[in-house]
């Protein structure tokens, strides 16, 4: 990867990098922009190793890790036992279901939110997805319908309270 | 994995998320169309699907960009950083190079010192078995003798008035002994001629060492040879210290001058060498003394 093609890099994957960074530390914004930072003097320094077509990857995969130092230090792991109550008592302040699902979202484990905004915003395969959060390609399937299967089970919840 | 109740959760994740192969597509729409009660909760899964295409916009790319003239510049001036550093770490060496110099020089001195004693030494050996033994090899000796109101170039030696004597006595006694023969050179009639218990006199042993002393060395020097003083420069002299009279002091005042000439022949040689300043193959600069 040259200079230009990291300037190019930075185009076009600032922004979604950005955005993914900011989903998963749920709008925390002058840490995401760090860690958007982080991301690309990574690449520059990494520049004779990764090639072009990886360069997107790469940044992925290096803002993955550097959301999960954050949780770790700061210590605001959620579990997954703990969605239930929280999404269900601030559902019911907002009517916007944009808001809802991103609330929801934030209630999931990290590495099931990368795969669900990898996933989903990114377009990524299972096979990319496992390559990026370094798992293997059958825990990103069952990670996924996990995640799925919660989200779903969380805005049914909340649709419910609502209707009552 | 065949399709069932227990797994078509599963199957609809990853029905959504486009992972089914095309075989398992056709094995899920069946399944679905034989359970149209399952379409719902297809639906719920694709509500919890985050497929808008929000524009987050990350407002601050010029920090990420990366100039080419920062580089270019950089890799220019990292040679020249370099060279500074090291300018300025040899400066002291350099600096103090002729401080240090003599202890060096006194080092290697001790060693040269000990050489020529060695040489001494066996050049004594040597020479006392030349003279005994085979008296044509003694030609220095004899040349030496034979120039005895010649000045050197440099400082006169202070020699007694008595190896004078001792070397006039031997060529009288040399004149005497030889047949004149004409068209033949003086000095070499005169090593023929030489008897062998006339040449074992302690001056000329001595005039046969410094003599042997300056093969060894690489220019020969004149300090202290036994040349012989005018009766002016004698009465001029202060002290005159002669191998006869003062063996030990002669040797050691000896040795120290050319200790001394070595040190400062040592010197002037290391004053002349420029000193060049590399890294690598590259030349950055010289300094000349």
């Amino acid at each position: 990867m040259n200079l230009k093609s990291y300037n190019q890099a930075v185009n076009d994957y600032s922004d979604r990098l950005f955005g993914f960074v900011l989903k998963n530390l749920n709008k925390d914004v002058e840490t995401a922009r760090d860690i958007v930072q982080n991301c690309f003097e990574a690449l520059w320094n990494k520049r004779a190793d990764v090639s072009t077509d990886k360069a997107k990857s790469y940044l992925f995969q290096v803002a993955h890790n550097q959301v999960i130092d954050v949780y770790r230090k700061s210590g605001r792991m959620l579990y997954v036992e703990d969605y239930h109550e929280n999404v269900i008592s601030d559902t019911p302040s907002t009517n916007d279901y944009k808001e809802i699902m991103h609330k929801v979202l934030a209630q999931l484990p990290t590495l099931q939110r990368s795969m669900v905004l990898l996933k989903d915003y990114e377009g990524y395969s299972y096979a990319e997805i496992a390559k990026i959060t370094n798992v293997t390609e059958g825990q990103v399937k069952i990670n996924l319908f996990r995640a799925r299967k919660k989200l779903k089970d969380l805005l049914n919840s909340s649709k419910n309270k609502k209707a009552l | 994995m065949k399709i069932d109740l227990q797994n078509y959760e599963e199957w609809m994740v990853t029905f959504m998320d486009g992972e089914l192969s095309q075989d398992e597509l056709l094995a899920f729409h069946e399944f679905l169309a034989a359970h149209p009660d399952l379409q719902t909760e297809l639906d719920s899964y694709e509500a919890v699907k985050f497929d808008d295409k929000e524009g987050v916009v990350f407002e601050n790319k010029e920090m990420l960009y990366k100039k080419a003239g920062a580089l270019v510049f950089l890799k220019k001036a990292w040679p020249l950083a370099a060279a500074i550093i090291l300018g300025i770490a040899i400066w002291p060496f350099i600096q103090n190079k002729t401080e240090e110099l003599p202890v060096v020089t006194q080092e290697n001195k001790v060693e040269t010192k000990k050489t020529e004693v060695d040489v001494k030494e066996e050049n004594l050996t040597q020479v006392e078995k030349e003279i005994l033994v085979e008296p044509k090899q003694v030609t220095p000796a004899v040349v030496m003798a034979q120039q005895p109101h010649t000045k050197t170039e440099s400082a006169p030696a202070l020699v007694s008035r008595k190896q004078k004597k001792n070397v006039q006595q031997l060529k009288e006694n040399i004149k005497e002994e030889y047949v004149d023969v004409p068209n033949v050179d003086v000095q070499e009639r005169e090593i023929q001629k030489i008897p062998e218990s006339k040449i074992i006199d302690r001056s000329l042993k001595e005039v046969v060492l410094v003599k042997e002393k300056k093969k060894s060395l690489p220019e020969p020097k004149a300090i202290l040879t036994p040349n012989f003083l005018d009766v002016e420069e004698e009465e001029k002299a202060l002290l005159v210290i002669s191998a006869d009279s003062h063996p030990v002091i002669y040797e050691k005042l000896n040795a120290a001058v050319n200790k001394v000439e070595t040190k400062l022949e040592t010197i002037k040689e290391i004053k002349q060498t420029p000193i060049t300043v590399c890294i690598g193959k590259r030349k950055l600069f010289t300094i000349n003394n």
